[in-house]
């Protein structure tokens, strides 16, 4: 769970909110599925939400965990409260060290972008093709609205830009030193992004080498 | 104890090429998977 993206929400037609409105309505969202879960009649008139004598008749027979993504220190905090886990986008003690601070507990995610591959040159124009807009900063993916707003902002990126993040190539140790800080930083769930068409490379190398060279 | 998942990435495959990624990881032995629908 998270703040959201307008690229996914413009479609409905609302104003998009600033970053702290929509930080309140994930608090709210997330109690009201608190609530829904519950199997109770819910009903609720919130600042964001009205639920009007609503019920699930197949609630979870088990409590499902709430993971909050978090990428400031602000929304740190509100993922300790709210959340049952965390799930961030660095290993950044500014960030990680606020949701610790908060009594956030549970376990805690985060992706690492690999694109696994022979070749370092053809690695580097998938990634500029395919992920680009993962070098779109700050707020911007955020609060671009449509895809071809990416396509501009992304237009302007060098291929130095969209790759700086990304583990390239095929030798394991430089994804376990890209894996390395977040354990550092106390991630416990890792997963991989391999960017491109192809999935296969990194499966590849997750089973020759990749499985055994990480730490556990 | 870290453990180690796969992206089945929406934004980049369609349904059947996220079905097929999501066999090959299970096969390849990774334990869990994350399905990101956005942020």
């Amino acid at each position: 769970m998270g703040t959201g993206e307008a690229l996914n929400e413009h479609i409905l037609g609302h104003r998009w909110p600033p970053p702290e409105v929509r930080l309140k309505m994930l608090e709210e969202a997330v109690h009201v599925m608190r609530l829904m879960w519950s199997g109770e009649t819910v009903d609720h008139r919130g600042d964001f939400y009205e639920v009007d004598n609503a019920r699930l008749f197949d609630p979870p027979t088990e409590p499902i965990e709430v993971i909050v993504s978090a990428y400031g220190p602000v929304a740190a905090q509100l993922a300790a409260r709210i959340g049952d886990g965390y799930r961030g986008n660095s290993p950044d003690e500014s960030v990680v060290g606020r949701h610790r601070e908060a009594g956030g507990g549970g376990p805690m995610y985060a992706q690492i972008n690999v694109c696994v591959g022979a070749d370092e040159e053809k690695c580097q124009q998938i990634i500029h093709q395919w992920w680009a807009n993962g070098g779109v900063p700050g707020q911007l993916p955020q609060d671009l609205p449509t895809f071809t707003h990416f396509e501009q902002a992304v237009s302007v990126l060098s291929r130095d830009q969209t790759t700086a993040e990304v583990a390239i190539g095929q030798d394991p140790d430089r994804i376990v030193a890209a894996v390395q800080p977040y354990l550092d930083a106390r991630y416990d769930h890792i997963y991989f992004h391999q960017i491109g068409p192809d999935p296969r490379p990194l499966f590849d190398l997750w089973t020759s080498a990749l499985h055994d060279a990480l730490p556990r | 104890m870290a453990a180690y998942g796969d992206t089945l990435s929406s934004e980049e495959h369609g349904p059947i090429e996220i079905v097929d990624a999501a066999v090959m990881a299970e096969d390849a032995g990774f334990a869990w998977a994350w399905a990101p629908a956005r942020r």
